[in-house]
């Protein structure tokens, strides 16, 4: 795969020698002719002094022929600007873009950038993890931006243990008529998928009953996550 | 009509003063305190002040929901595209013009739908064409 790589910070060159490593074609776009020089040392001819929102600067780092584009310079604003140039005027056919502000998730995948990286969230998620050991473990989104499947182990103290999935409202009861009882589910968002017990993977059933050390995957939102995660340990 | 202004450049010295003479309601809104608080000495402007990483908040802040206009006119035009494109796309603004300096990006955005300012002699009678539609 060929990769261009605008802005070449730690986050870009970092990125760039794990590509290379990985037999892939790179070149990085950047801006500050004192960092090229640095950078000509380190990572060689594939490092090119120019701006990434220039036209011919981005003709001049082969993007006609470039796979993915990615915008790694530290302002949103450029990388928007880069990702819309390698859309628009290149066709390029997957633009990567890093922002810092959560809001603009959602923004630049109106404004057509085809992945967005939400470094500032990543970073936050994980000093909460490191600080605030009573939280789930984030293992991917699913849906951006607020959809997560999460894992956890079941502390011994947890209030859920010797419990029911049905009694913690966890999974979906049906009433005499066949239908999802509105009661029997707090959490319409949220739902364990797997629980291994023992190395044992197991598929969550309304009567299996919680024990400490299990551990458990399960699909959450932002909404939901602290009720799920209060409900399932006791801890708030 | 309800415009709002994002970037306390001379530029928009120079329209404020004309849309306020017209009966529109002007806000502005930058990152720079000090040039707001000049700006705001003129008769009829509500100014907002932002910073950086919450741009978006501060939009909302400036009422970007009702306005009718808006004019992204700071000295970054990356950012002006930015913020413009947020207002027509995420905040349905009916009329939008974004400021650019640099000849290449105003070739570039133009066919994408940018209606684009640039900071010549007709600086003025292209932005107030604006709000004659």
């Amino acid at each position: 795969m060929f990769v261009i790589i605008v802005g070449c910070s730690a986050t870009g060159y970092h990125l760039a020698k794990l590509l290379m490593v990985a037999q892939h074609e790179v070149v990085v776009l950047e801006k500050s002719l004192a960092r090229c020089q640095l950078l000509w040392d380190e990572l060689g001819s594939i490092v090119i002094h120019g701006d990434g929102t220039d036209l011919l600067d981005l003709r001049r780092a082969g993007i006609t022929r470039a796979d993915t584009v990615v915008a790694v310079t530290g302002k949103d604003e450029t990388n928007l600007v880069v990702c819309q140039m390698a859309k628009h005027a290149f066709s390029v056919d997957r633009t990567v873009a890093i922002i810092k502000d959560t809001k603009n998730q959602t923004v630049f995948r109106i404004l057509g950038v085809d992945s967005v990286i939400n470094s500032g969230d990543l970073v936050l998620d994980t000093l909460e993890r490191t600080i605030v050991e009573s939280s789930f473990n984030h293992l991917s989104t699913i849906r951006d931006p607020n959809t997560f499947l999460v894992s956890l182990t079941i502390p011994d103290d947890a209030s859920s243990v010797g419990k029911t999935l049905a009694e913690l409202g966890m999974v979906k009861q049906l009433n005499e008529n066949g239908q999802t009882r509105d009661d029997s589910n707090p959490f319409p968002e949220s739902f364990p998928c797997v629980v291994v017990r023992g190395g044992k993977p197991m598929a969550p059933a309304a009567d299996m009953v919680l024990e400490a050390g299990d551990e458990l995957f399960a699909v959450t939102t932002s909404e939901e996550e602290s009720d799920f995660y209060e409900k399932l340990t006791g801890i708030w | 009509m309800q415009v709002l202004i994002y970037g306390c450049t001379r530029l928009a010295d120079a329209l404020i003063p004309i849309l306020v003479q017209d009966g529109h309601q002007v806000t502005v809104i930058d990152t720079d305190a000090d040039r707001l608080a000049i700006i705001q000495r003129q008769a009829g402007i509500n100014s907002v002040w932002i910073a950086d990483y919450l741009l978006q908040d501060f939009l909302r802040e400036g009422n970007i929901d009702s306005a009718e206009a808006f004019y992204s006119l700071s000295e970054d035009d990356h950012k002006n595209l930015l913020l413009c494109q947020i207002a027509s796309a995420i905040y349905n603004v009916p009329r939008t013009m974004c400021l650019l300096s640099d000849p290449q990006l105003q070739d570039f955005y133009e066919p994408l739908g940018v209606r684009v300012l640039n900071g010549g002699r007709d600086f003025l009678s292209s932005a107030q064409e604006l709000l004659d539609q």
